[in-house]
């Protein structure tokens, strides 16, 4: 019973499963630096500050909802970090001030989207300069470095036991507890029923409005973790930092198998979209790839990759 | 003898997952014939409409079209070919008026390529007069009632000048007036050359109108059969196998206490006027009406979906005010919706989540991690108890047949062991025997202490159900009866009054 459950929940992510080794196949064959310890390490580590923020842009782009603000939550956020902690206060609350004002960003995104009934894309694109802006002000416009206590450094931004960047063991982390809220818990259901139909859901006694605003706070929330882990790992911030992480989050979301149309999607199926989008780059960079043609490939990578897994799944007429 | 056949279906086989919807299937449709098709819900009727309207592939068998192959992979390669299908759930372009309904994909534009408005719109309103119905054709479909929404599809049909016109349970939202002209129109068409095939489960109808009649069960076919050498007994018979046919009510339960008391209730928006009434402990209460007589708009306001302006509910003697749904729930209410398909079934999701979804929070440790043994039990009794063909809980709920969906919401309803349920149509568009056990599980609830109100347009079925009928005509009651003093003649008087 449990293999069934697990069969179903992965159908439509075994497309984009089967596309992701046979890039990784590819990788492998044309660079011999690919497969190596140093280089899948470094993937992770480099996927793992927008890979925490798809987990949650997985969640959201469920519930029919979308985030465009998330970069510049993570700009801000990151400017209000190390604002809080060059006026001396201790990083450990600063960074807890930060989530916390991670979290008001995305409140602020639910409640006026779902309150006062606005559709998401605008009021998030709203925001996304909004938040830009404030991260600007807050600034003025100037990058901030910061020289981080070694105690707060080991456990966000080194390396760890067998050299494992510790960005990357938050980004597992993240993946484990969301895939757990999403599909171990009423919470998760909620998500599901919201985006799959939310006028039954409003008729099952389902507070969708509470769904969708808690949807926009996690997502602040996962911005605000991923722009302190960027920091301690950069030691440092700018304020136009994140641009674009928005859609590489939802890109990472889409190969992975979420639909847009809500209602579909798994946190597992994101966690490979993530790496998908990370190993592309990386082996592109390996290849020696001419660095204006990548972004082209990317796209292109992209729209195949959409297009296999929904081909090799799509359902039977 | 091909030669008199427009369609002939030939072994037609379809499989979903693990379900044979379509079995071997054979039969034909003789030229300009009025032909029915019935069946239990899940007996194929649906997969072969949508099979034959390009919307599904068939597994296995052809179909000829005039004595040769048809091959159809797409809805407007249907078309092109003739053959054009009015479907139970109508689709319609809410924001397009009437006239651009109707004239959908082909509009009529002179030589610069501009859309002709005047002439569709002088076109729509004469296709209406057609059907004895008189239209403004510059109205936003949106707006328009469920009856005129399914006119207005039938008329884009009949614009599209259809060789071979499917009507999928056509008459099921129409009063008995509106459904009179319509078999007028059809008789016409039929005079005119037209093949028509309907599909309904009312079955009186389709022995008025019907030349010949189809009867598929389980997937299979069993007879096609002349019309006026059958009758509804032996129809039923065919469709059902040897199922005893539900007998009417006769014990009674209802008990002196009242559970809801509705006083003075008026929700301008809604047009709801002065409504009051008693609901008593363990009776099933029907309200009768005709379409836009504001049962569901009763229904929904009791439910919490909307607010009334005026009045007092009270539940066992406790005046309450119900704010949303999930107040309703708490307090004990339960509504099974009668727009299954927008307003009740989660698409994407599984048998137990759509029966779970009501309660979800109780199929839960700590009160949020989900409970795989407390889903397994739920689901599992809710699969026994309304008998539900499904090939296990985790099937989505998308490839079960409309009878099996409808008793997956109502066990979503059972789940939240309401005190008072209030069952919106609840057998509409589902079959003669799944009808049968959906009223005996709404019997066995109440001998169980519930009270149920019951919404339903099948007046014969509200009177076999109900202990006592309540008659609503716009947007207020108009009368009272003990269901076993009632009669047909009596209900209809008040149910068209002004």
């Amino acid at each position: 019973m449990k293999q069934l459950l697990g069969s179903l929940r992965f159908r439509r992510e075994i497309g984009v499963l089967i596309a992701f080794l046979v890039l990784c196949l590819f990788f492998t064959v044309v660079t011999n630096t690919f497969l190596t310890v140093p280089n899948i390490l470094n993937i992770l580590r480099q996927v793992s500050i927008t890979g925490l923020i798809v987990m949650f842009m997985t969640m959201i782009i469920i519930s029919t909802d979308i985030d465009l603000s998330v970069g510049s939550i993570f700009a801000a956020v990151g400017m209000i970090v190390a604002i809080f902690f060059q006026n001396g206060m201790n990083i450990w609350f600063a960074s807890l001030l930060g989530l916390f004002a991670g979290a008001g960003f995305g409140l602020i995104n639910g409640l006026v989207t779902v309150k006062g009934g606005l559709p998401p894309f605008i009021v998030t694109l709203g925001t996304q300069m909004i938040y830009r802006g404030f991260a600007l002000v807050i600034s003025g416009g100037a990058p901030a470095s910061v020289r981080l206590p070694e105690s707060f450094y080991n456990v966000t931004g080194a390396r760890t036991f067998f050299n494992l960047p510790v960005p990357a063991l938050w980004f597992v982390a993240v993946t484990l507890i969301a895939g757990f809220i999403l599909h171990k818990t009423s919470y998760g259901f909620k998500v599901y029923a919201t985006g799959g139909n939310e006028e039954a859901a409003r008729l099952s006694g389902i507070n969708t409005d509470r769904i969708r605003i808690t949807n926009f706070v996690l997502i602040g929330v996962a911005s605000a973790l991923a722009s302190i882990i960027q920091m301690a790992y950069l030691r440092g911030v700018t304020p136009t930092a994140g641009q674009g992480m928005e859609l590489t989050a939802i890109a990472s979301t889409v190969i992975g198998g979420t639909s847009m149309f809500g209602g579909v999607g798994t946190i597992g199926g994101a966690f490979i979209g993530t790496l998908f989008m990370g190993v592309v780059r990386n082996g592109l960079v390996l290849m020696g790839t001419n660095a204006y043609l990548i972004d082209l490939i990317i796209g292109i990578v992209l729209i195949s990759a959409v297009w296999f897994s929904t081909f090799s799944t799509r359902e039977k007429r | 003898m091909t030669k008199n056949m427009l369609v002939s279906y030939q072994s037609i086989s379809k499989r979903f997952g693990g379900v044979q919807a379509l079995d071997d299937v054979s039969f034909s449709i003789r030229k300009g014939d009025i032909h029915g098709l019935i069946g239990e819900n899940g007996a194929g009727k649906s997969t072969l409409i949508k099979i034959t309207g390009g919307i599904y592939r068939r597994d296995h068998g052809q179909i000829l079209w005039e004595g040769r192959p048809l091959e159809v992979n797409s809805p407007p390669e249907a078309e092109r070919c003739g053959i054009s299908i009015v479907h139970q759930e109508i689709p319609l372009c809410g924001n397009l008026t009437v006239a651009q309904n109707v004239f959908l994909g082909r509009l009529i534009t002179n030589r610069f390529g501009q859309p002709k408005w005047d002439e569709m719109e002088e076109r729509t309103v004469e296709l209406f007069r057609q059907l004895g119905q008189s239209i403004d054709p510059r109205v936003r479909v949106g707006t328009l009632s469920v009856a005129l929404k399914q006119l207005t599809a039938i008329v884009q049909a009949f614009n599209r000048t259809a060789k071979f016109l499917i009507m999928d349970e056509p008459t099921s939202a129409l009063t008995p007036g509106e459904v009179e002209t319509l078999f007028e129109v059809l008789r016409r068409l039929q005079a005119e050359g037209s093949t028509i095939m309907i599909v309904s489960h009312i079955l009186s109808e389709l022995m008025e109108i019907t030349d010949r009649v189809t009867v598929l069960r389980n997937g299979r076919h069993v007879q096609t059969l002349d019309t006026r050498d059958t009758t509804v007994e032996q129809l039923v018979h065919m469709m059902v196998g040897d199922v005893p046919l539900p007998t009417p009510k006769q014990s009674t339960t209802v008990q002196d206490e009242v559970v809801l008391r509705v006083r003075g209730l008026n929700q301008n928006r809604l047009r709801l006027k002065d409504i009051s009434f008693d609901l008593y402990r363990q009776e099933i209460l029907g309200l009768a009406g005709i379409q836009g007589a504001g049962r569901t708009e009763l229904a929904t306001t009791l439910f919490g979906v909307h607010q009334p302006d005026s009045g007092t509910i009270e539940l066992e003697g406790t005046p309450v005010t119900i704010k949303n749904p999930r107040q309703a729930i708490e307090h004990g209410i339960g509504y099974l919706t009668e727009d299954r398909r927008n307003l009740g079934v989660f698409w994407d999701m599984s048998v137990w989540q759509n029966a779970g979804a009501a309660i979800i929070d109780d199929l839960t440790s700590y009160g949020t991690v989900l409970d795989r043994q407390r889903i397994e039990a739920m689901a599992s009794r809710s699969i026994q108890d309304l008998q539900i063909k499904t090939s296990g809980l985790h099937q989505t709920i998308r490839y079960l047949s409309g009878g099996n969906q409808q008793k997956v919401l109502l066990a979503r309803w059972l789940n939240v062991k309401p005190r008072i349920l209030i069952l919106d149509e609840p057998t509409r568009g589902v079959d003669v025997g799944a009808k049968a056990e959906i009223r005996k599980v709404i019997q066995e609830l109440v001998d169980q202490g519930i009270s149920v109100i019951v919404i339903s347009s099948d007046l014969e079925e509200l009177l076999a159900m109900s202990d006592r009928v309540l008659v609503m005509a716009n947007g207020s009651i108009k009368g009272e009866f003990l269901a076993k003093d009632a009669t047909f003649d009596k209900i209809m008087a008040l149910a068209v009054q002004k």
